[in-house]
């Protein structure tokens, strides 16, 4: 077990001369577990390094002189809005520019049963729509869909969430791509089925839905790291099931996260235990 | 045994999306080309390599002392250096063989502590799973990491540089690789044999995927499924050059691998510091041709051996362990003809 505070002071420890943080202490400041950090610890750190983040043409590079990440730009976009914070290039500019991007499609597949037509997001430019970059993407712009002046395109909600169904392993819960392959069926991941669900929480009537919700309660706890933890954690609180056990057991496995000085984990898993804003930032 | 004319794509020619479905489904053996994708200065073929086939019946076995023998015979000399292991840590279902298991990674931390290294680290940058917490504590290989006291560096998540690829067939140019793999002295590939029901086999050569950084191209690496597996495969082996191979083929798995096939003993570790004659080697051990296999057809045209005219065996003789393991359909007529 682990102290919540010693969680916040890795954190700051970890932070880098440019307000960022990398993927471990001592590692240049990447976009995802700065993202994650400064969910985190709030946003009262100064500089607001999120609001300056190096961006091209509306959409934020995975590092400086990087190029552009589509699953990361959208928790950027998720961060801004629950920190209220505006990036210098505009938050509408970034939300245009993630709406415009798409996964290249693909013919139908022979070697696996899923509709490749369906264009959701990949990670990055030129490759295929996987679940991940997708169920990020869906969440942040169903977020912004709710505010005032954003616009957002209603078509690019419809075809994710079919893409997700499509994907959606046959006893519920997502692996991180096919739901089967070459006949066989595939088993689902924790932390990719509690990302899945994040982004589907107002389609709880989808028996999809139902079934990766099951999975989720059942399996949480059979994928033991921070990450799996602390998002099978925001998950299940987002559908009111029970997370009192869950809790306790990422709390134990917090002192493995910290040695292997992972980063976004420490700070999803202080995200999810703290109830900071109780979960407002990947709230629907 | 005539050559098979092996198709890259030129600099800046992306698959179109038949190509790549094809490529996904079948070996690419297509339309040959006349120039070759890399500097002929830049690579010479090893007038002669050495693969030691050791035994290891099962996982019992103390491979500190085997590997350290290995290292020894081989001539390995990592004194002051600062020493890579990579092994192939895919996902962890029990029962299975589909990771390198964490005894012979063990061992292998062993033996280089004895023969001197200035450091070691273990490194892995899965395509499949993202999350190596999980795969690290589930296999085991944390509390030897621990024991060992030997630092994990996750590949997908390492700083990056940009590096000019020293081969090109992928037309890619250049990948950002991690810096932990491009600063290390002694770089050892430490796969799992499996089939592989894209590339044919993975061993030595293709578990340098897991070099590709995950956070700058995503998961799976579709970059590199987009611009051939194989030509990729030949890229990664042609800029990193690995100094060392260390395969675990004590339990191996056939069928369809890299992750659903079946564990099927084999019952040895291939040592070579010749990545494409270790591959090759293990390539027969297995029932499969290796001048047929694409990437190890064009590998061992510059990269290194594959004739077994330019191959020595030692420690245990080859036929001891060969086998004809099953594998997908597509891959069948790559057999050999014992």
């Amino acid at each position: 077990m682990v102290d919540l505070a010693l969680l916040g002071e890795f954190l700051l420890r970890a932070r880098n001369a440019d307000g960022g943080w990398g993927y471990q202490p001592g590692k240049a400041s990447r976009l995802e577990p700065t993202c994650w950090t400064s969910l985190a610890l709030g946003n009262t750190l100064e500089p607001r390094v999120l609001e300056q983040w190096p961006c091209a043409g509306g959409l934020l590079l995975e590092r400086d002189s990087g190029t552009p990440n589509y699953a990361f730009h959208a928790q950027a976009l998720i961060a801004l809005r629950a920190l209220n914070l505006e990036h210098t290039a505009g938050n509408r500019t970034l939300l245009g520019a993630l709406q415009r991007v798409k996964g290249t499609p693909l013919p139908p597949s022979t070697i696996n049963r899923q509709d490749n037509s369906l264009q959701a997001w990949s990670w990055i430019d030129g490759t295929f729509s996987w679940v991940e970059p997708t169920a990020w993407s869906l969440l942040a712009l169903k977020q912004w869909a709710a505010s005032r002046d954003a616009v957002t395109e209603r078509t690019r909600i419809v075809v994710a969430e079919q893409m997700l169904i499509d994907r959606c392993c046959a006893k519920g819960g997502w692996n991180y791509g096919n739901a089967n392959m070459l006949g066989q069926e595939l088993k689902p991941f924790v932390p990719t089925t509690a990302i899945a669900l994040l982004s589907l929480q107002d389609r709880e009537s989808l028996p999809e839905v139902g079934r990766s919700v099951a999975f989720l309660e059942r399996e949480a706890t059979s994928e033991r790291s921070g990450t799996a933890l602390a998002l099978a954690l925001m998950a299940l609180r987002a559908y009111g099931r029970s997370t009192d056990a869950l809790r306790q057991i990422l709390l134990a496995q917090l002192p493995t996260t910290l040695n292997l000085g992972k980063v976004t984990s420490v700070a999803m898993s202080l995200y999810a235990l703290g109830e900071r804003d109780r979960h407002a930032a990947v709230a629907l | 045994m005539p050559r098979l004319p092996f198709r890259y794509h030129a600099p800046g020619v992306r698959l179109s999306r038949r190509d790549f479905v094809a490529a996904l489904a079948l070996p690419v053996v297509a339309a040959g080309c006349n120039r070759r994708p890399y500097r002929r200065r830049d690579f010479s073929l090893p007038r002669r390599s050495v693969v030691e086939l050791l035994p290891a019946s099962s996982y019992d076995v103390d491979f500190g002392d085997l590997i350290g023998r290995g290292l020894r015979d081989l001539g390995v000399t990592v004194a002051g250096r600062r020493v890579l292991l990579k092994p192939n840590m895919v996902e962890y279902e029990p029962g299975t063989a589909i990771n390198t298991n964490p005894l012979v990674i063990a061992g292998a931390i062993a033996a280089f502590q004895r023969a001197g290294a200035a450091e070691i680290v273990v490194a892995e940058g899965p395509g499949h799973r993202r999350d190596t917490e999980y795969l690290l504590t589930r296999t085991g290989l944390y509390d030897h990491l621990c024991d060992h006291r030997v630092r994990f560096v996750d590949l997908n998540e390492d700083d990056v540089e940009y590096v000019p690829l020293k081969s090109n067939f992928t037309g890619l140019g250049q990948l950002a690789l991690p810096v932990t793999v491009l600063r290390s002295d002694f770089v050892v590939s430490m796969p799992k044999l499996k089939t592989h029901h894209w590339a044919g086999m993975t061993a030595a050569m293709k578990n340098f995927f897991g070099t590709v950084p995950g956070a700058v191209y995503g998961w799976p690496k579709n970059v590199l499924h987009m611009h051939g597996i194989e030509n990729s495969i030949l890229d990664l082996n042609a800029t990193i050059r690995p100094q060392l191979a260390i395969v675990d083929a004590v339990t191996a798995m056939e069928g369809d691998g890299p992750i659903m096939g079946r564990p099927r003993h084999a019952g040895f570790i291939a040592m070579s510091q010749d990545v494409v004659a270790a591959d090759a080697t293990c390539c027969r051990v297995i029932g499969l041709d290796p001048e047929r296999l694409p990437y190890l057809a064009e590998a061992g045209r510059f990269l290194g051996n594959i004739d077994p005219a330019r191959i020595e065996q030692r420690g245990e003789r080859l036929d001891r362990y060969a086998a004809e393991f099953d594998v997908v359909d597509a891959f069948k007529p790559y057999r050999l003809t014992r």
